[in-house]
């Protein structure tokens, strides 16, 4: 039985010390960051050679020795002169605190503080937790870096590729008709994708749906998933409301799917949290919902940083902290459901309900009973079209005599009033 | 006794058949409820406010506060970290105002509806204003029964703590608007069908209409009455020399909107007929 291999790493800020190193202890080096060494010597042999360096007494020369390259690693820059011996490694290394682990990987972004939050503060905390539990909640990076805070040898995360394409695809024997038809080999395209897309660590963002029809006729469909994931049956839900919209001329003689990852999400920000609602499912509740009506827009609302009478935004709920955050469940049984602290006896904010576009407005006489203003404002007259873009206006605030609270605009290039919104 | 009573009841169940409802393990429901933020308005509503998984309507025209009392519950459910869908038929939701109101935007998911007018020159044949539609039939409830299936879908996924279906009206002056909300283009079947998937949620449902809409599909129904404007300042009286907006621009005085008192009273679900008076600022 061949004896194991002992590593001994070796750092200087000086190439001839590291060069000299070399020639004293093996030319079977591998360069490790900047100015670092990792040698690979017979373990029967590892204490002759120690003692060979030692002999020549290199001060500037930081070394470590152990069973495994990345304990060997870490003795060098963090505790110089350390030699392990067999099995050792963990052991040693428990009392390293996590930032160290970036010393030999790159740590996924919120890593560390997602870590601190749970009160992990040491390589040996990190080794104590269970690897499934582990790779369930902060994905395989995770795993491989809870592998190198037990000193093992793991194959460092890979930085993520962006151009990583997944593909399936399938040629008919006979054109498919119908799209419903289709999404039986949909189903075992997208399975098959879904478990090499996970066995890899990452999770599925994009698809693009390639239809090749029996007359040449080529269609392509873009699926963005609201967020990564590997559930195939959400995914196919996805690609059913794309089919849907689809009008098939003739038969469809192939079908090819390419899956775009992107890293998978962390589900627990907190092990005094509950794991976070699928936000994949509330991601297609909210797709579902988008289709069901077409004429509408979903989106977050938003304010602009601008004096246009009506600055009100709606931006992409994809992007929003609504679809990756929580909904905490408050109307559970015990929920808290009470009251809102601060909340002043029966006054509310006051709220407007505005009119888009604002139309013209007509009154009849004597129908106003109180009104103020004007409040003048202008804006974006120096934007391209002029008539377009910009505006000239005097806003009022008028009571009607049934008590209708209006706010009112006198546009003053169109020489008309436009009712803006009703206070309501 | 106990057994007299035991041999009593199996007479009774041979006799008239019918066997109490207590007797097959029926028990009520403990069933939650979301706080509308305004204590007087959850004394009225039974003590605990509106109910999860029913939806309530709050109805009354424009200036009747509506908006605002959805935007204080809004407020109370996003700061305890809840999400709100609001679907705006209308589009005539103000962000700015939520934001005043306290409302975290970024729990709000804004469903905008297509409004119900557009531009002149975009109107064609097929726009319908909903309020003047004599056709029942017509686009305007395809539209309708599309934002209730939305609505429907939203709520049973039960991924938001509060769905809000906005089906009010903003204004009732002249100018191309109606007054009546929506809402009532639809047969009564559909709010029944909207309650049963309310039912099945964690959610709250409120509907807002300019008049009542739902009839008994709701549990809890509030009328809102506008009640006058809160002014500082000196705002101006018109008299017959200002009898429409048109003979504003030459008026200098200075005067300022704080805002409106308005009036609510419960019509079913807590203790019907009693009314509260609330206030809005800005």
């Amino acid at each position: 039985m061949a004896a194991p291999l002992y590593f001994i790493a070796t750092y200087s800020s000086s190439a001839d010390l590291l060069f000299k190193s070399r020639q004293l202890i093996s030319p079977r080096s591998h360069p490790v960051h900047p100015g670092g060494l990792v040698f690979e010597v017979n373990s029967r042999y590892r204490q002759e050679t120690l003692d060979r360096i030692a002999a020549l007494s290199l001060a500037n020369l930081r070394i470590g020795g152990a069973f495994t390259r990345t304990a060997a690693v870490f003795a060098a820059l963090v505790a110089p002169g350390t030699i392990l011996p067999y099995r050792r490694e963990k052991g040693f290394l428990a009392s390293f605190p996590l930032e160290h682990l970036s010393l030999q990987a790159e740590l996924p972004a919120g890593f560390l503080d997602t870590l601190h939050s749970w009160g992990l503060r040491t390589f040996g905390d990190l080794t104590e937790i269970a690897p499934d539990a582990l790779a369930a909640r902060m994905g395989q990076d995770a795993l491989q870096l809870r592998g190198l805070a037990s000193g093992e040898d793991v194959s460092l995360p890979e930085s993520f590729r962006e151009d990583l394409v997944y593909r399936e695809k399938r040629e008919f024997d006979w054109p498919v008709a119908s799209s419903e038809a289709l999404l039986f080999p949909l189903g075992e395209m997208m399975e098959a994708i879904c478990g090499r897309v996970s066995g890899a660590g990452l999770a599925v963002c994009r698809i693009n749906l390639l239809l090749t029809g029996n007359d040449g006729e080529n269609l392509c469909k873009k699926v963005e998933t609201a967020l990564p994931s590997c559930n195939s049956r959400l995914l196919i839900s996805l690609l059913r409301l794309e089919l849907e919209e689809i009008i098939l001329r003739s038969g469809i003689k192939s079908v090819e799917l390419e899956a775009f990852p992107a890293r998978a999400r962390i589900i627990q920000h907190s092990l005094l949290e509950a794991e976070t609602l699928e936000p994949e499912e509330k991601g297609l509740t909210l797709s579902l919902a988008e289709r069901s009506w077409p004429e509408s827009s979903l989106g977050i609302p938003g304010v602009m940083d601008t004096h246009d009478p009506d600055p009100g935004d709606c931006g992409d709920w994809r992007e929003s902290r609504l679809l990756k955050g929580r909904n905490r469940n408050l109307n559970e049984p015990g929920g808290d459901n009470g009251c809102r602290p601060g909340y002043e006896g029966n006054s509310l904010h006051l709220a407007l309900r505005r009119e888009r576009p604002p139309r013209p407005l007509e009154l009849a006489e004597g129908e106003i009973v109180s009104l103020a203003g004007p409040w003048k404002s202008s804006g974006c007259w120096w934007v391209g079209d002029e008539m377009r873009n910009g505006w000239t206006q005097e806003e009022w605030d008028l009571e009607l005599k049934n008590g209708e609270l209006y706010r009112v605009s006198w546009n003053h290039r169109e020489k008309i009033w436009y009712l803006e919104g009703t206070y309501d | 006794m106990a057994d007299f009573h035991k041999s009593l009841n199996a007479a009774r169940k041979k006799v008239s058949g019918v066997v109490s409802l207590r007797e097959l393990g029926w028990r009520r429901e403990s069933r939650s409820f979301l706080s509308t933020g305004i204590s007087q308005l959850d004394e009225l509503l039974g003590g605990e406010g509106l109910p999860v998984g029913r939806m309530s309507e709050f109805y009354g025209s424009a200036s009747a506060g509506k908006t605002s009392l959805v935007s204080g519950i809004m407020a109370g459910v996003t700061a305890r970290g809840g999400c709100v869908a609001y679907v705006d038929f209308f589009n005539s939701l103000s962000p700015e105002f939520l934001r005043a109101a306290g409302v975290d935007l970024e729990n709000i998911l804004w469903v905008r509806g297509p409004g119900a007018r557009r531009p002149e020159k975009d109107i064609g044949q097929d726009d319908l204003d909903y309020g003047n539609d004599p056709d029942p039939d017509g686009r305007a409830v395809i539209i309708l029964r599309r934002a209730l299936k939305q609505s429907e879908i939203l709520v049973k996924s039960g991924n938001f703590t509060l769905v809000v279906l906005d089906l009010a009206e903003s204004s009732s002056v002249r100018g191309g608007g109606a007054a009546a909300s929506g809402g009532m283009l639809l047969p009564k079947s559909a709010w029944f069908r909207l309650q049963r998937a309310a039912e099945k949620s964690k959610s709250v449902l409120i509907l807002l209409s300019g008049r009542r809409t739902t009839s008994g599909a709701s549990a809890r129904v509030l009328a809102l009455q506008g009640g006058k404007g809160l002014w500082g300042g000196e705002p101006v009286r018109p008299g017959k020399d200002v009898s429409s907006p048109h003979d504003l621009g030459n008026r200098e005085k200075r005067a300022l909107l704080l805002g409106m008192q308005a009036s609510l009273s419960v019509m079913k679900g807590g203790r019907n007929g009693r009314s509260i008076i609330f206030h809005c600022h800005l």
